[in-house]
């Protein structure tokens, strides 16, 4: 067994890491334990939002959460006028924490991300910029059996630091791996545990007749009776390191997560757990076609994560036209649990969380079910939905400051809280000051200003560069007459041939 | 008489003929139960008399009587058939006709190319193809002139029924090259025009003169939707409406393919299988119901030759009218090749290119019983094994 | 296992049968329509900077007759009533690549295959998109579409058949002759399918070929352009040819024949290393076959050279000096080369990299030849140059990393930031916001998204893709506002326009509904 340090004791450490991301507000300095954010519209995703209030932290939990909060003299208080504070989002699925997403020994349930985790993977620079204040580190859907995951949060100098819960699932996946078709693939799972079933029978027959040799015996019954009377004998350090975990995820230490890439995916997978008795603790983790055996998984009453990719498209083969079928709308049909991961294709928008969910409300999704799939729904799927996933009293305080609305594609994550510590600040973003130009745009109003008061008399100008914050409620001016401004000239063309 | 090789063959023929003991003197009657009509439905005009290697009459097959000098042959509950007629066939001149030197290359002739001694004329001759026009390889924008010839030869040469035509146009990725222009469809349609715009101006070639006098007729072959636009676009600008070969997209382009004027050009589509998709194989129905006229190209010799009869058995599988379809194997195409003077339909004074088929040439069960090219039987197939004889046909 | 395939199968073909398809084609839709629309929103987007509140728009006889604040519907009129909703004008990309084969369409294939998204794709550790796009083509040759349809030389070129063929040999799968080269390790390269460019490459300088030449306005591009609200489209060449085709201005939607605006529209030049690596590229003549593209440019340099080259000969040209010499533009290219200098015919020319949009203002500048810039990635650095010229920007797509596409292998994408069409808005310069060859979700409609969240006012991110394009296409009488007398080319959408959470459901292009997705929208 690896040393694992609990989360709760690295305080001085992780504050150590959030200096290394340039985003800690008092480098160096112990973080108070006492936080209130003061003054925001707080959508709690549980309950009623609450237009105007305060959520207190106390320890790294919330401890209150309402309009009226009384905020302890001790408590740091920060003003959020204006923002909303949300539950910090979680992604329920990803790979981009490990150097590889696959080790390429197809069965692999001895491997454990834990041992390739990088701390420094701008994914997890990306990841609180983006909201996310955990990850479920597992490993890549191009395996057999792939090994066991792992959550974090996208803080921390080291593995340990990070985790909020170790050794959560094994993945398995039902989808042929690259190079492979799908006979191949069962074929390697049911050997998986054709020969899982053999050495435990092998190993409960060696402790039989171990322990019959210390009485000098000799086995004296048949190989399934032997077989019978060793296998309470076993105990965990028995097995080795390519069964342990094999029998744990049986036992239902570790959860089962399955990926479908097709719906053709999703029957043998169910079956699979069904026959090994993992189902219980099994997730099924999507491809964009799986959607159409929604049916069975109804029937197999398990929680999915879903593609990023949120929409189904297909040609008829015929006629050549498109059909298009929202996947999220389907699942929610079926009734299912499921929860949505962010695209890892950084030039989409879908690698936001909160843009998905807006995808999904713009295909009539209830808001709720939305905001649900990227908070609450991943949560309970990672069985940690006691702890993380809404703003509630009790809950880790793990808080999103947006600039807007969550399902405003223009707001921006301004602050992120993750145990009650500040962990990201966008006004210190160096990679989005670069990238919005706003560290330029305010020298070069810092410069204005300058000049401005060295010439009395002289109009500040008005700020350049900021992003202008929408705001909905606000009405749009009247018309007005057409703004002056440069005009395009048209490109020249030539006349069309009649 | 436009072909000075018609005299020496039509002697060819006779001499053949002579040895047969009817040629000049007696006349044949073909005794069916039905012939396919000009029109391409089934008549029960099922009696053909030849006389001197000609159509002389048709006729009911109770009026046809016996007579001296009059030989009969009778084939209970068969059909005659005009020969069919295989259009853009590489037959003959399989990798002989690949000149890609120049991009605009209208003095090639696919004639030049042809083998007599091709194994596939024959194998052609005994699915019942009579005639096949033969066009250069589409590699080239303009590609050369087609020439159509019999599939039955006698001796070292070809029976041709017409060398010079029609001139065969090509849009598509085939006639791409790195070695000179085009690369892309804009370039090739670059010197399509100019070929075009240069003829017009009395500066290009004299074939490309006689399309654009409308002396010579043109059909381009189209890989792709885009190829079928640009060619309908840029011949459309020298007010031409060429035949067009294009198979994929048939169906979506179908009301652009019809109605192109008084000379009612072709839309040629083919080959299709038993592979093809629904979308490709729906094509020719499209075309015919939009008023098109449809001819096939059966894919020889890289396909089997029963392959015509397949593709216009699938295009009436997939919605095309049964008597159109077999219009498109043979006066259709006939037409289309430029011999409907000739070949292609049963009507007096046609030559007697006939082919009897046991039951309708677009039921897959018929087969082809005797080949009759100049009114001489040059095929007769060996007796069916156990095969079923009661295929009816379409209606 | 073979038991759960079985019902699997089964429960596909159940699931087939819930597919929803969301809008019809767009031709189909356009039937017994009412003579006269009105449209009634809670927001209309003028598109020229202007708002209106609670707004009707008429629409007679496909064009707008009225437009502004008002509630009253005149009788017997076809009412698309969305109190919350918007409308906006119909979109115009000034700068769309089209997908003639529509590859990208998703096909029912193993995951990891097409179907399956580019992260899966790339934790899976299989091929990037851009290499299953190939794998695509070959499918649709193969196995899906006829053998002798398959799309000729670039299908059998991936399943090797093309690769063993002798010069003049013909292929057993498609009956098209041998290609020269290996157009499949280009094809990966370059981002062209099969590594030919829809540019003509006999030459670098090709400005007499035209882009409605190699176009199917019947692509099914369009249909996803026009659901996506864009309805009228500049079809722009790939960047293969330092000067290259002339572009043509089509409508999305409505009858083919209706489709085409001008087929004669602005040429586009490429600075850059696209004009050199795009499509099957240019090759020095060192230890490889000649062949016509051992020529320039392989460089920067030689992208300049045959630039002015081709201005230079043109001018020899007109002045009845004699043409020719090395990297001479072809006879066809030098009247309308001519054509620009005079100013008759537009100029557009692609530059990301800061050095090359310096490079084609002070080449332009050499000739008198006024241009639109195309892309800029980095524009923002050239911003007082572009605005002291007056020369109009084209720009797009936003991003924050670029996909793989020819794009992100250029290597001129790294200094893209999301700032850049603010910044040039605010800087004053007329500015176009395109999506290029983006599509469905990842559109024009995102790219506004996108700029809005980067700090652009709304209003100026609608007139970027509304008013801005079609002023710079010259059909702003037609096109390009929602004001009387123009075409009835229109947006609507169920809530804000561009806003994450609202829909666009129904699109109208002259006049006519061909995007409806109101039932789908009412069923929330």
């Amino acid at each position: 067994m690896r040393p694992r340090r609990s989360a709760a004791c690295c305080m001085n450490v992780l504050c150590l890491a959030l200096a290394c991301l340039a985003a800690s507000p008092v480098a160096g300095a112990a973080p108070p334990t006492k936080v209130a954010l003061k003054g925001g519209r707080i959508i709690p995703v549980v309950g009623e939002e609450i237009a105007k209030g305060t959520v207190l932290i106390e320890n790294g939990k919330i401890t209150a959460v309402g309009a009226e909060v009384q905020i302890p003299y001790d408590a740091m208080e920060v003003d959020v006028t204006g923002k909303v504070l949300f539950p910090g989002m979680i992604d329920p699925h990803s790979a981009r924490g490990l150097d590889v997403p696959n080790e390429n020994v197809p069965v692999s349930p001895f491997l454990n991300v834990y041992d390739a985790l990088d701390p420094s993977k701008l994914f997890f620079e990306d990841s609180l910029r983006d909201g996310v204040t955990t990850v479920h580190v597992i490993p890549g859907n191009n395996c057999v059996v792939g090994g066991v995951s792992r959550v974090v949060r996208p803080i921390g100098l080291s593995p340990d630091e990070m985790t909020v819960r170790p050794d959560l699932a094994l993945k398995f996946s039902t989808t042929p791996r690259g190079g492979y078709d799908r006979m191949a693939q069962m074929a390697a799972l049911r050997e998986t545990f054709a020969e899982l079933d053999d050495y435990l029978g092998r190993l409960a027959e060696g402790k039989y007749e171990e322990s019959l040799k210390k009485d000098d015996r000799k086995i004296d019954v048949g190989p399934a009776e032997a077989r019978k009377r060793g296998q309470p004998l076993i105990q965990d350090p028995d097995y080795d390191d390519k069964h342990l975990n094999l029998v744990r995820c049986r036992r239902g230490e570790l959860a089962a997560w399955f990926y479908c890439g097709a719906a053709t995916d999703v029957g043998p997978a169910i079956a699979l757990a069904t026959e090994q008795k993992l189902l219980e603790k099994a997730v099924f983790v999507l491809g964009p076609e799986a959607y159409k055996a929604a049916g069975e998984l109804k029937k197999a009453k398990r929680p999915v994560v879903l593609d990023p990719l949120l929409f189904y498209r297909e040609r008829d083969e015929l006629t050549g036209e498109l059909k298009e079928t929202f996947v999220p709308s389907k699942i929610a049909d079926a009734g299912l649990t499921f929860a949505l991961q962010p695209s890892a294709n950084t030039s989409m928008a879908e690698r936001y969380l909160n843009y998905e969910a807006a995808v999904c409300v713009r295909n009539g999704l209830p808001r709720k079910a939305a905001l649900e799939a990227i908070t609450l729904n991943p949560a309970t799927i990672l069985g940690l939905g006691d702890k993380l996933g809404s703003i509630e009293a009790g809950k880790t305080a793990n808080i999103v400051v947006l600039s807007g609305d969550p399902l405003d594609f223009a707001s921006w994550v301004e602050l992120v809280y993750i145990d009650g510590i500040q962990a990201y600040d966008r006004q210190k973003d160096a990679r989005i000051l670069e990238l919005l130009k706003l560290e330029r745009a305010a020298a070069e109003k810092a410069k204005e200003k300058k000049a401005a008061e060295e010439k009395p008399g002289a109009v500040v100008p008005a700020a350049a560069g900021e992003p202008q914050k929408k705001d909905g409620d606000e009405a749009p001016p009247p018309v007005e007459p057409k703004p002056a401004e440069p005009e395009p000239k048209p490109e020249p063309k030539k006349e069309k041939p009649r | 008489m436009r072909h000075p090789v018609r005299g020496i063959l039509a002697l060819i023929a006779g001499a053949v003929s002579l040895t047969a003991g009817a040629w000049g003197q007696d006349r044949t009657a073909i005794i069916c139960a039905r012939a396919v009509a000009p029109d391409g439905t089934l008549s029960d005009l099922g009696a053909v008399v030849i006389a001197g290697g000609k159509v002389e009459r048709l006729a009911k097959a109770d009026e046809i009587k016996e007579q001296a000098g009059l030989k009969i042959v009778r084939h209970e509950g068969a059909v005659i058939c005009p020969g069919l007629i295989d259009l853009c066939s590489a037959i003959g001149e399989f990798q002989n006709n690949l000149e890609r030197a120049k991009a605009v290359d209208p003095s090639v002739s696919a004639i030049d190319a042809v083998d007599p001694g091709d194994p596939a004329l024959g194998r052609a001759l005994r699915a019942g193809i009579t005639a096949v026009m033969i066009t250069p390889q589409p590699s080239n924008v303009i590609s050369g002139v087609a020439a159509t010839v019999r599939t039955w030869t006698a001796g070292p040469r070809v029976d041709a029924l017409r060398t010079d035509g029609p001139l065969v146009f090509a849009l598509g990725t085939s006639v791409f090259s790195t070695d000179r222009e085009p690369t892309s469809r804009p370039g090739a349609l670059v010197l399509l025009r100019g070929a075009l715009a240069a003829a017009r101006d009395g500066k290009g070639a004299a074939r490309v003169a006689q399309v654009l006098a409308g002396k010579l007729d043109a059909i381009v072959i189209c890989e792709a939707t885009e190829d079928v636009d640009g060619a309908l676009r840029t011949f459309g600008e020298f007010k031409l409406a060429p035949h067009i070969v294009h198979t994929a997209d048939a169906v979506e382009l179908a009301p652009d393919l019809a109605e192109r004027g008084p000379s009612r050009p072709a839309t040629i589509v083919g080959p299709y299988t038993f592979t093809s998709s629904p979308r490709t194989l729906e094509g020719a129905g499209a075309l015919e119901r939009a008023g098109a006229d449809v001819a096939f190209t059966g894919g020889t010799p890289l396909g089997e030759a029963a392959g015509l009869r397949v593709t216009a058995a699938l295009a009436v599988r997939y919605g095309m009218d049964a008597a159109a379809a077999r219009r498109g194997l043979t006066v259709g195409a006939a037409r289309v090749a430029g011999v409907e003077g000739r070949v292609g339909s049963l009507k007096p004074g046609m030559d007697a290119d006939i082919v009897v088929f046991s039951g309708d040439p677009l039921r897959l069960e018929s087969r082809v019983i005797e080949v009759y090219v100049n009114g001489v039987r040059v095929y007769t197939a060996p007796p069916p094994v156990g095969q079923d004889e009661s295929g009816g046909s379409y209606e | 296992m073979s038991n759960a395939t079985v019902r699997t199968c089964g429960m596909w073909v159940a699931g087939f049968g819930a597919l929803v398809a969301i809008a019809g084609r767009a031709d189909a839709l356009q039937t017994e329509q009412p003579a006269r629309l009105v449209i009634r929103v809670g927001t209309l987007h003028i598109g020229d900077g202007r708002v209106v509140q609670n707004a009707v728009v008429v629409i007679e006889n496909g064009k707008i007759t009225a437009a502004g604040e008002g509630s009253t519907v005149p009788a017997g009129a076809g009412l698309i009533d969305l109190p919350e909703g918007s409308v906006t004008p119909g979109l115009i990309d000034a700068c769309a690549q089209i997908e003639t084969r529509d590859l990208a369409v998703t096909r029912r294939r193993s995951p990891g295959g097409p179907g399956a998204s580019e992260p899966q794709r790339r934790e899976a550790g299989q091929p990037s998109a851009l290499a299953l796009f190939f794998e695509g083509t070959h499918a649709e040759g193969s196995d899906d579409e006829d053998g002798c349809v398959c799309s000729g030389v670039a299908a059998c070129a991936l399943a090797n058949t093309h690769e063993n063929l002798g010069p003049g040999q013909i292929c057993p799968v498609c009956g098209f002759p041998a290609a020269p080269g290996s157009p499949l390790a280009r094809g990966l390269v370059s981002g062209v399918a099969g590594g030919w460019s829809e540019t003509e490459a006999s030459s670098e300088v090709v400005p007499h070929t035209r882009v409605i030449d190699s176009l199917s306005l019947r692509s099914r591009d369009f249909d996803r352009l026009v659901r996506s609200g864009v309805t009228t489209v500049f079809v722009t060449p790939d960047s293969a040819a330092v000067i290259g085709p002339q572009g043509a201005i089509v409508r999305t939607a409505g009858p083919v024949r209706d489709r085409l605006i001008s087929d004669h529209g602005a040429v586009e030049a490429t600075f850059g290393s696209d004009a050199y690596s795009v499509g099957m590229g240019n090759s020095p003549p060192f230890g490889r076959f000649v062949s016509i593209r051992t020529r320039r440019p392989n460089t920067r340099m030689g992208v300049a050279w045959v630039f002015r080259k081709a201005f230079y000969d043109a001018q020899r040209w007109k002045e009845g000096l004699p043409v020719g010499g090395a990297d001479a533009p072809p006879p066809e290219a030098l009247p309308v080369l001519q054509q620009i200098r005079e100013g008759k015919l537009g100029l557009r020319v692609q530059a990301r990299t800061q050095p090359d949009i310096l490079t084609a203002i002070r080449l332009c500048g050499e000739f008198g030849v006024g241009f639109t810039l195309v892309e800029g990635t980095e524009a923002y650095e050239c911003l007082a140059e572009l605005k002291l010229r007056a020369i109009p920007v084209i720009f797009g797509p936003i991003y924050d990393e670029a996909d793989p596409s020819p794009r992100l292998y250029s290597g001129e994408t790294d200094k893209s930031r999301l700032s850049t069409l603010r910044d040039l808005i605010e800087a004053g310069v007329p500015t176009a916001l395109t999506a290029q060859d983006l599509r469905d979700e990842d559109g024009l409609a995102r790219q506004v998204m996108y700029a809005v969240r980067a700090g652009v006012p709304l209003e100026k991110a609608v007139q970027a893709v509304t008013q801005t394009p079609a002023k710079m296409l010259g059909i702003d009488d037609q096109v390009g506002t929602i004001e009387a007398g123009k075409r009835a080319d229109l947006v609507v959408w169920t809530g804000k326009a561009f806003d994450a959470t609202s829909r666009l459901v129904v699109v109208i292009s002259g006049g006519q509904v061909v995007v409806d997705a109101r039932e789908r929208a009412a069923a929330k």
